[in-house]
């Protein structure tokens, strides 16, 4: 008895010590933040080929955009009007390139930061004008394990025409 | 001998569940969000109060502030340079609002969106405007438990002046 008593002990503790150090899950953050940054990078693609709807897909359906000289724009429905101006503009052309990028340990959340250019359409000369800008976008990672963007903001780095000089 | 077999294998079984149930840690995204909103709404006080070195203190060394018509200011000395001059106006007002606050599980990384009002003297006019906007701002819990502010970002909802 003796002998099958000193056998269980150590196959117990082992049993124990095998359970335990397999109860933290695995560490997923590098592979997180890689597949925002390949979120990121496929948004800005979809948006220079001007694809409409994918480029409306990578918002959450509750997210908001907030952008100068407007109130935040929420809701898939609000983001969908605010934007398809600037899509029907023959002109319109943006890249944008994250230059901050953080995801949670817990990899349900992340942000990205990053400048963008955008070419559209004066509506005043009807020529095409540049602007350079920089952008917050908030992210929170799906049930279906993709990033959607729930707050998206953008802002220009120009200095304001002056109105009356010329 | 049967007794005391089956009471060893009592206890390691117990011992087993006991280690393994205590194993994950406790869930502390109640209080995470708490502690951002805390944090959100000290910062608010101390700007309400134009105490400027305090109101500084809620964003890290390398925080981004991010505001219309200027390149990304980075760091926190440009920051508070960038800020001095609000900070020293003496019709400066500041009041803010928040509406959405959501901390990761993992309770180290948050972000907020809200919306402010915002009194200043008007360069031109000399005389007090008051302008309204939104604001998303993202923080990361320091070592010392501490949530700072890495990117804040506001803008106002005011429309263009019409250059004609």
């Amino acid at each position: 008895m003796h002998l099958r008593l000193s056998m269980l002990v150590p196959l117990l503790l082992l049993a124990f010590t095998t359970a335990c150090t397999q109860a933290p899950p695995p560490d997923t953050h590098a592979a997180d933040v890689q597949a925002l940054k390949d979120t990121e990078a496929a948004w800005s693609k979809v948006m220079a080929a001007k694809d409409f709807e994918k480029f409306i897909s990578y918002y959450a359906d509750d997210a908001s955009v907030l952008m100068p000289n407007a109130p935040a724009f929420n809701g898939k429905d609000a983001i969908r009007a605010a934007f398809k101006p600037l899509f029907d503009d023959p002109n319109f052309a943006m890249n944008f390139q994250g230059s901050r990028i953080e995801v949670a340990k817990s990899g349900d959340l992340g942000y990205t930061q990053g400048t963008y250019t955008v070419t559209m359409t004066d509506p005043k000369t009807k020529k095409p004008v540049t602007d350079k800008g920089k952008y917050l976008t908030a992210y929170k990672k799906q049930a279906d394990g993709t990033w959607k963007a729930v707050a998206d903001m953008s802002s220009s780095d120009m200095p304001l025409p002056t109105p009356g000089k010329k | 001998m049967h007794l005391r077999l089956s009471m060893l294998v009592s206890l390691l079984l117990l011992a087993f569940t006991t280690a393994c149930t205590q194993a994950p840690p406790p869930d502390t995204h109640a209080a995470d969000v708490q502690a951002l909103k805390d944090t959100e709404a000290g910062s608010a006080k101390a700007i309400a109060a134009k105490d400027f070195e305090k109101s500084m203190s809620y964003y890290a060394d390398d925080a981004s502030l991010l505001v219309p018509t200027a390149p990304e200011i980075n760091g926190k000395d440009a920051i508070r340079a960038a800020f001095k001059p609000l900070a020293d106006d003496p019709n400066f007002a500041h009041a803010c609002q928040t509406s959405r606050v959501e901390v990761a599980k993992s309770g180290d990384l948050g972000y907020t969106q809200g919306t402010y009002t915002m009194t200043t003297t008007d360069p031109k006019t000399k005389k007090p405007v008051t302008e309204k906007g939104k604001y998303l701002i993202t923080y990361k819990k320091q070592a010392d438990g501490t949530w700072k502010v890495v990117a804040d970002m506001e803008s106002s909802d005011m429309p263009l002046p019409a250059g004609k």
